[in-house]
């Protein structure tokens, strides 16, 4: 701390500049969450109570709506339970491969611009022509994967046109999008500072014990992002199944947002997708909340200040 | 000095990045409130209200300034009345509807019509922009609609049309429009909208697959056993793998109404899928699936769709909307037709009609103006101006018997079957649309998820059309 | 003296045996990126195929590679049927301040979240992550009332502004990386007589090249390809952007697919192009890594 500034204000003055600070560089996202942000939640909040056909004014039900999603909707559970497979497995597969790619195009090696890029490529492809894409891949009798099963013998499933195995080609499908997460890592990967790779090469280290001990804990701060931002935007997921398989065969794919989706634009209910909604968000809140208290356990902050 | 310094550029910098979004709005040119029209010349003084960046002590910062002007008004020639019409949009459709909108406004000197494409292109999306315009309260004053007419007329959204349509007699020309189009536009007895467009769905085949298995060609007098039959020679089986199908996936709700049944009465009040005539109709399809392999599964259709696959010459015929001639044209290697839709063995052909709505939107505030840019969208110039190349089927009577449409060809088709087959099948009251229902899309995302039992054979006809009506009663009756 | 990555290259001290065992480690790496590379370069490859056909081949089976002839007017013709050229130069405007603002904006809140005390500062953490959780879908109406109520429906406004008010990811993203940055640097600027700001400005934003770069290369991808709010936001065709454009291409009776890649993959190079070069920070070692002793 400056001397001048001690003597001028005390330590306690200094807290209170840090204490003003603090807000007024939050400033920018306070304001634009008071402005644009609370008031469509909260209004949410309200059509939630309501049956709301987007036309006309919304009509108070109290909690009918939730009564129903809670009780009444078999399409619901199914929903949730697609979600939270999809997101369970995906996040955690997401995390390896892309720390896995991240890692390899972080060596030492020539061409790496060219090869960062291909590897980026794939998380820009548009939509529509993704989903052609992976239409022909999955195809069930001319396919790319199929093809490539048979060249060791075993017959592939019909894949995106059969129920049981819908849900695992849009998993394989989320993988695509590792060029997304490889960016981060990179990022997280150029903060490790070099010198401690310098100690263990002297002390002889493996590539192994370079990549649990050193690589790894280093980087938790951004592998902690990967989990929370992985968990929130997976249980979100929906144009795939949107494009692709419009939530079957036999609501195999029905995605928790995809219902909500249908609820709001198509079927004119909009209470009842708010409603699904806030089900929705307190599911995240919960899986989210559960991870940040566990952070403390295995995250490690190298310039770590810890709040009032 | 620690703390001036802090402030100050502090200061600026967090007022910076909000003022950044404020300075953005300022750049925007100002909302001027509506100029007043006046007849004579007049010196007004005119009060606005300008937003304007100015720098204080170093700090952008945003003012409003009251501001009098005067403002000298010259007889100006009447402003025109504007309405807006929008369809989703594409290059394609874009360069439909330019003649139609230069006619419109050389017409009338008092209307000006504006084309507004959505910019979504056919699909969802086009379903999203309506409802956030809707819900915003800006739609424009005219819009087609898709496959969500029945909710939306039953929500109010449009304007009823019936007064106009009898007090515009002439450029209405109702009579003139197809009844099956007539009737797909009306909701609970009123006239919702008028028909821009819309063809019956027709039975397109492959002349060579046919020709090659020496098998009488698809006409007016073939019924489903003949249909069965030909496919049966037509499907191909190497290895275990079908090479090629007898006929794609027939529409079920064709299927259900040449068998004398319907999937929901009359009045959209129940369904009415579980009785005999419409299970034995679906029997059928799943048969010629699972039983007798000419038609293909859900696997097959995952990988690639009956239209294109009919493309790639593997497939015998598939029931499909004339519309879809403009995917076909770009064939070259095999030769192909139209044939009316097959009859049922009972010997009724009841097919559906698909049409696209021109409606006025209830918060417009220029119905008339409204109504004569819907009128003429839908009138015979309007469609004669529109439909070009050839896809799509006019609602009017006249204009197929008129020799551009007639004689209509593209490279690959065996005859004029094109052009004649769908308006013979509107003239012979053969085709029917979908009654309009507000809770269209809910009823057939159920009908679609429970078929999905269907279409593998895992469950019998019988017990998926009695599952679909338990699920879809519940839908109706809440 | 020592290499910065993982593969140690420690110089001729070390027996020839050792340098032996590490070569083909370096060529193994080559071998399996180029393997992923090839898979991943397939679909690309496709879409650059199927942008040198005509309409009536684009779904032969199997298909076709290499088009005859190949159709390179489609690339015109696109910019013939839409005025894509147009919708490129708004999606830039669009692009270009939303970048800029996410950087500014988003740094400043992490900062807030990563270096400074102050009361609530964790709740107010959670609460942004929150905003992420409730779906899109329902808040987007109200929203769009907000913004209509504001005059700025068809404008680029609504685009651009929520990005100079932060950001949820953004500023998540930003905070774990300078939370990283070990404290001593701070210090010795302090006791030089840094101010708060100066301390954000010199020390932190300086060391954060690489996430700051990946913060602008993600919002730039999300603003060239953002489809929902230029959907709901802009009606006027004059203001379209690029997503918009690609959409059109769905026509009422059929899909204009060669033209569809041939638009994509053009509105695919600025993309490319950028984080090509944007790849200098991304090298190890352009961050200091704290006061020796």
């Amino acid at each position: 701390m400056s001397e001048e500034t001690i003597t001028a204000h005390g330590r306690s003055g200094y807290r209170r500049l840090e204490e003003i600070s603090g807000w007024l560089f939050a400033s920018p996202w306070i304001l634009g969450f008071i402005v644009f942000t609370a008031g469509p939640m909260i209004a949410s909040a309200y059509y939630a109570l309501t049956d709301y056909n987007i036309v006309q004014p919304p009509r108070w039900v109290g909690l009918d709506n939730f009564a129903l999603a809670v009780s009444g909707d078999p399409l619901v559970w199914q929903s949730l339970k697609v979600t939270t497979i999809y997101a369970f497995v995906s996040v955690p597969l997401q995390i390896v491969f892309g720390l896995a790619v991240a890692l390899l195009l972080n060596a030492d090696i020539k061409g790496l611009q060219y090869y960062r890029t291909i590897y980026f490529l794939p998380s820009i492809l548009s939509g529509v022509a993704v989903a052609m894409l992976w239409r022909w891949i999955f195809s069930a009798n001319y396919g790319l994967l199929n093809a490539l099963l048979a060249l060791v013998g075993i017959r592939g499933p019909a894949w995106l046109g059969d129920a049981e195995w819908a849900l695992p080609s849009l998993i394989i499908m989320s993988m695509w999008h590792v060029g997304g997460g490889m960016i981060v890592y990179l990022a997280g990967l150029q903060g490790v500072p070099t010198e401690l790779y310098e100690a263990a090469d002297v002390d002889g280290a493996k590539w192994r014990h370079k990549l649990f001990e050193i690589t790894i804990p280093m980087i938790t701060p951004v592998l902690f992002y990967q989990l929370v931002t992985g968990i929130i935007q997976s249980l979100q997921v929906f144009t795939q199944a949107l494009i692709m398989t419009s939530g079957g065969p036999k609501n195999a794919t029905l995605f928790f947002m995809l219902y909500l989706y249908r609820n709001a634009f198509q079927y004119f209910k909009m209470g009842y997708a708010s409603v699904l909604a806030w089900i929705l968000f307190v599911y995240i809140l919960v899986l989210t909340l559960f991870v940040l208290r566990s952070s403390n356990l295995w995250v490690f902050y190298t310039g770590e200040v810890r709040g009032k | 000095m620690d703390k001036k310094h802090f402030s100050r550029r502090d200061f600026v910098k967090a007022v910076g990045a909000v003022s950044g979004a404020v300075v953005l709005a300022a750049c925007q040119p100002e909302v001027v409130k509506e100029t007043v029209m006046v007849e004579k010349e007049v010196e007004k003084v005119v009060t606005q209200v300008v937003k304007e960046t100015v720098v204080i002590e170093g700090t952008p910062q945003v003012v409003e300034k009251v501001v009098e002007k005067v403002v000298t008004n010259t007889p100006a020639p009447k402003a025109a009345t504007q309405v807006s019409f929008m369809v989703p949009g594409s290059p394609n459709e874009d360069a439909d509807f330019a003649p139609v909108f230069e006619a419109f406004n050389e017409m009338y000197d008092d209307v000006e019509g504006i084309y507004a494409p959505a910019g979504t292109g056919y699909g969802s999306k086009y379903n999203d922009k309506v409802m956030t315009m809707l819900a915003g309260g800006i739609l424009p004053d005219c819009f087609k609609s898709l496959d969500f007419f029945g909710s939306l007329a039953d929500m109010g959204v449009y304007v009823p049309l019936d007064d106009y349509i009898a007090a515009e007699p002439e450029i209405t020309q109702f009579d003139d429009f197809f009844q099956a189009h007539v009737d797909a536009c009306l909701y609970k007895g009123e006239m919702m909208a008028l028909p821009n467009d819309g063809a019956p769905v027709g039975y397109w085949y492959n002349v060579d697959m046919f020709e090659a298995e020496g098998l009488e060609l698809p006409d007016w007098d073939t019924t489903w056993s003949e249909m069965l039959a030909s496919a049966q020679e037509m499907t191909k089986v190497e290895n275990g793998l079908t090479t090629s199908y007898g006929f794609g996936r027939p529409a079920w709700r064709i299927w259900v109404w040449s068998n004398g049944g319907l999937e929901m009465s009359e009045d959209g009040s129940k369904c009415t899928l579980d009785e005999p005539e419409a299970i034995e109709a679906m029997q059928w399809i799943q048969d010629s699936i699972v039983e007798h392999g000419v038609c293909p599964g859900p696997e097959a259709l995952a990988e690639i769709s009956q239209g294109e696959r009919f493309q790639t010459g593997k497939l015998g015929g598939f029931t499909g909307a004339r519309g879809g001639l403009g995917g076909l044209r770009g064939i070259e290697d095999f030769r192909f037709d139209a044939a009316p839709m097959p009859k049922s063995d009972k010997g009724i052909r009841m097919t559906q009609l698909l049409i696209g709505w021109t409606s006025i939107w209830k918060g417009s505030k220029e119905y008339d103006a409204a109504y004569k840019l819907a009128a003429f969208i839908c009138s015979q110039e309007g469609q004669r101006l529109r439909i070009s190349r050839g896809y799509a089927h006019p609602s009017r009577k006249s204009l197929v018997e008129e020799e551009w449409y007639k004689t209509y060809q593209c490279p690959k088709c065996n005859s004029f079957g094109v052009n004649s087959v769908f308006p013979e099948m509107l003239l012979r009251g053969e085709a029917r649309a979908l009654p309009a229902h507000k809770d269209r899309a809910q009823i057939d995302q159920v009908i679609n998820t429970e078929l999905d039992y269907l279409w593998d054979g895992s469950r019998p006809a019988e017990q998926v059309c009695q599952n679909i009506a338990t699920e879809v009663n519940k839908i109706v009756s809440r | 003296m020592a290499d910065t990555t993982s593969a140690p290259d420690v110089g001729a001290a070390l027996p020839a045996s050792y340098h032996r065992r590490l070569r083909p480690s370096k060529a193994l790496i080559h071998v399996v990126l180029v393997l992923g590379g090839c898979v991943l370069m397939v679909p690309l490859a496709w879409m650059l195929s199927t942008s040198l056909k005509d309409l009536g081949t684009v779904f032969l089976f199997p298909p076709v590679w290499f088009p005859s002839p190949a159709h390179w007017e489609n690339y015109r013709t696109v910019f013939e049927v839409l005025p894509f050229a147009r919708y490129i130069y708004n999606t830039a405007q669009i692009t270009l301040f939303s970048v800029i603002g996410k950087v500014v904006s988003c740094s400043l809140v992490a900062y807030s979240f990563a270096r400074l005390r102050w009361r609530g500062r964790d709740a107010v953490f959670v609460i942004m992550l929150a905003t992420l959780m409730l779906p899109y879908q329902v808040t987007m109406i109200p929203q769009f009332i907000l913004f209509r109520h504001l005059g700025w429906i068809d404008t680029f406004i609504p685009l651009i502004a929520p990005h100079w008010l932060g950001g949820p990811f953004a500023t998540f993203l930003l905070r774990q990386f300078f939370m990283s940055i070990p404290l001593d640097l701070d210090d010795a600027a302090r006791i030089d007589g840094a101010s708060i700001f100066g301390i954000y400005a010199r020390i932190i934003m300086p060391q954060a090249a690489p996430v700051l770069a990946a913060v602008a290369i993600f919002q730039f991808n999300g603003s060239w390809n953002a489809f929902l709010l230029p959907l709901i936001y802009l009606h006027s065709q004059d203001n379209f952007t690029i997503a918009l454009g690609l959409q059109s291409f769905q026509d009422q009776y059929y899909t204009e697919w060669h033209l569809l890649m041939a638009a994509s993959l053009t509105a695919m190079i600025p993309s490319m192009v950028i984080f090509f070069f944007a790849q200098k920070y991304f090298i190890q070692g352009i961050v200091f890594t704290g006061v020796k002793g």
